[in-house]
């Protein structure tokens, strides 16, 4: 066996963490020519709410990571449940009928604790995978294979909506309706639309009602739906609250007004929970919060306050039960990840819920947020923030130019 | 849980997008021992882990106040 040379430039790169970094690990979401001039920022620890890196500086971490570590950075509850999984079975799969316990009981508590569903149906179903991404793909084929199930295949487009975010997969990317995932990769794929925004900041007009602006936002829906044809459209893919987008708070009675939309073309809806789910916003679920009722429901990231990777579908009986009787005349249905179910994983996350309950995090975060939301309203003191807004615990400042400039009403 | 968003009484008016002015302030927030993030359309997100205390909510806002105080001379040249 022959040793892989690296090209010259990484063989003078240097022998410091750094530079092997710069020489060898192709980042995610990251301008390789900053990278190459600034360095890495390299992480060493975590403790509570704080990341200390190699020098020792240590950082609130403002934003959990990506959204994710809802729980800190040190929480020695979910590295006993890893180490307690891994000494008894570090994997299994979930494959032809088989699963493990960790899995079961977290299914179980998932459904024990959905939000209301729509269309008058209940959560009835937990499908695993490792990462948001995966879950919105598998989201996706089921909405096809539901609709194939019914006998209408071709009802199968996917809106989103723009400055949405829902991974970075090809099918997640491609309604990831942000220029920043789909410029340089030839995205969205022809079957995903994007339809309005519901930001109102920069979306309203001037003197627009949050009620006028959202039944705008249902409106442009209608109109995008009927212009591709009903029957060619599946399924509307939504964050309750947008977080990568901007963190977008829709206006009021936006949901109910989209849900109206989608009932009327029989359309489904698909909650994007990745961000809002497990707490954030004051409620377990953002749709709780936003009153979405969806038909299905993916999430990730707090699942397991981001210590392992895993992901989770929830189906509503009404989607479930037509994809269970197709997968029996076909034999099998046929998707499933290595890791779905994983049981370290299932494990960890089984733990993170159980430590959400036992410690009323949801709690918590109703009594801190008012205190949040205020210390987030007295950045209002500087003129170049334009807007802020928080729910929960997940907050933006937006920056304008001259706040005090433009028209007035 | 209710929310209200604050009423569009002005047309918005937007940094020059080249100018990256919510990236430069993410950066000068992180001289004050914060990390935050910036979002597309000049957006800094907040988004603590849950378990964070009030404590730690006032330190951290200090923090960011102390550096949008400094920003401030950045933001006036570039609007």
């Amino acid at each position: 066996m022959t040793q892989n040379t690296p090209p010259s430039d990484q063989v003078i790169a240097g022998n410091s963490p750094a530079s092997r970094d710069i020489a060898f690990h192709m980042h995610p979401y990251t301008n390789p020519a900053v990278l190459g001039d600034a360095g890495p920022h390299i992480m060493a620890e975590g403790n509570g709410v704080f990341v200390i890196d190699e020098t020792g500086s240590r950082f609130y971490e403002g934003m959990s990571g990506l959204w994710c570590t809802s729980l800190g950075f040190s929480e020695p509850e979910l590295i006993d449940a890893a180490m307690a999984q891994f000494k008894k079975l570090p994997f299994y799969h979930s494959f032809a009928g088989k699963t493990v316990n960790p899995a079961i009981d977290l299914a179980e508590m998932l459904i024990a604790n959905a939000p209301p569903a729509g269309g008058d149906s209940v959560m009835s179903k937990v499908f695993f995978a490792a990462s948001g991404s995966e879950a919105n793909d598998t989201a996706m084929k089921m909405v096809w294979y539901y609709n194939a199930a019914l006998g209408r295949p071709e009802k199968r487009k996917i809106i989103s909506r723009k400055k949405g975010y829902h991974g970075v997969t090809m099918a997640a990317a491609s309604m990831t309706a942000l220029a920043y995932a789909q410029d340089g990769f030839g995205l969205p794929l022809d079957f995903v639309k994007h339809t309005t925004a519901p930001d109102f900041y920069n979306g309203a007009a001037v003197g627009e009602s949050e009620e006028d602006f959202a039944s705008r936002c249902a409106a442009d829906l209608e109109e995008l739906i009927l212009n591709e044809g009903p029957d060619t459209v599946g399924a509307l893919f939504a964050e309750p609250v947008m977080g990568a987008g901007g963190v977008i708070i829709p206006p009021r009675t936006y949901f109910e007004k989209i849900r109206a939309v989608l009932t009327k073309y029989d359309v489904l809806l698909v909650a994007d929970e990745v961000i809002c789910g497990f707490g954030r916003t004051g409620n377990m679920w953002g749709s709780q919060t936003m009153d979405v009722r969806p038909d299905m429901l993916t999430c990730a990231k707090a699942l397991s306050s981001a210590y392992l990777p895993i992901s989770a579908v929830m189906l509503s009986e009404k989607v479930y039960a037509p994809i269970a009787k197709q997968a029996e005349t076909l034999g099998i249905f046929g998707h499933g990840y290595t890791y779905s179910a994983h049981p370290v994983c299932a494990a960890v996350a089984l733990r993170a819920q159980q430590l959400m309950q036992e410690r009323d995090i949801v709690g918590h975060v109703r009594r801190i947020a008012p205190q949040f939301k205020a210390r987030i309203e007295r950045l209002a003191r500087f003129d170049f923030i334009g807007n802020l807004r928080s729910i929960g615990l997940i907050g933006a400042m937006e920056f304008a130019a001259d706040k005090h400039s433009g028209k007035k009403i | 849980m209710r929310w209200n968003l604050p009423p569009i009484n002005i047309a918005v008016k937007k940094f020059d997008p080249a100018h990256k002015i919510a990236a430069q302030a993410v950066a000068a927030i992180q001289k004050h021992g914060v990390i935050l993030r910036a979002l597309p359309g000049d957006i800094v997100g907040f988004c603590p882990p849950l378990i964070i205390s009030d404590v730690e909510i006032d330190d951290m806002f200090d923090r960011i106040e102390a550096a949008l105080d400094e920003f401030g001379a950045v933001a006036a040249r570039l609007g």
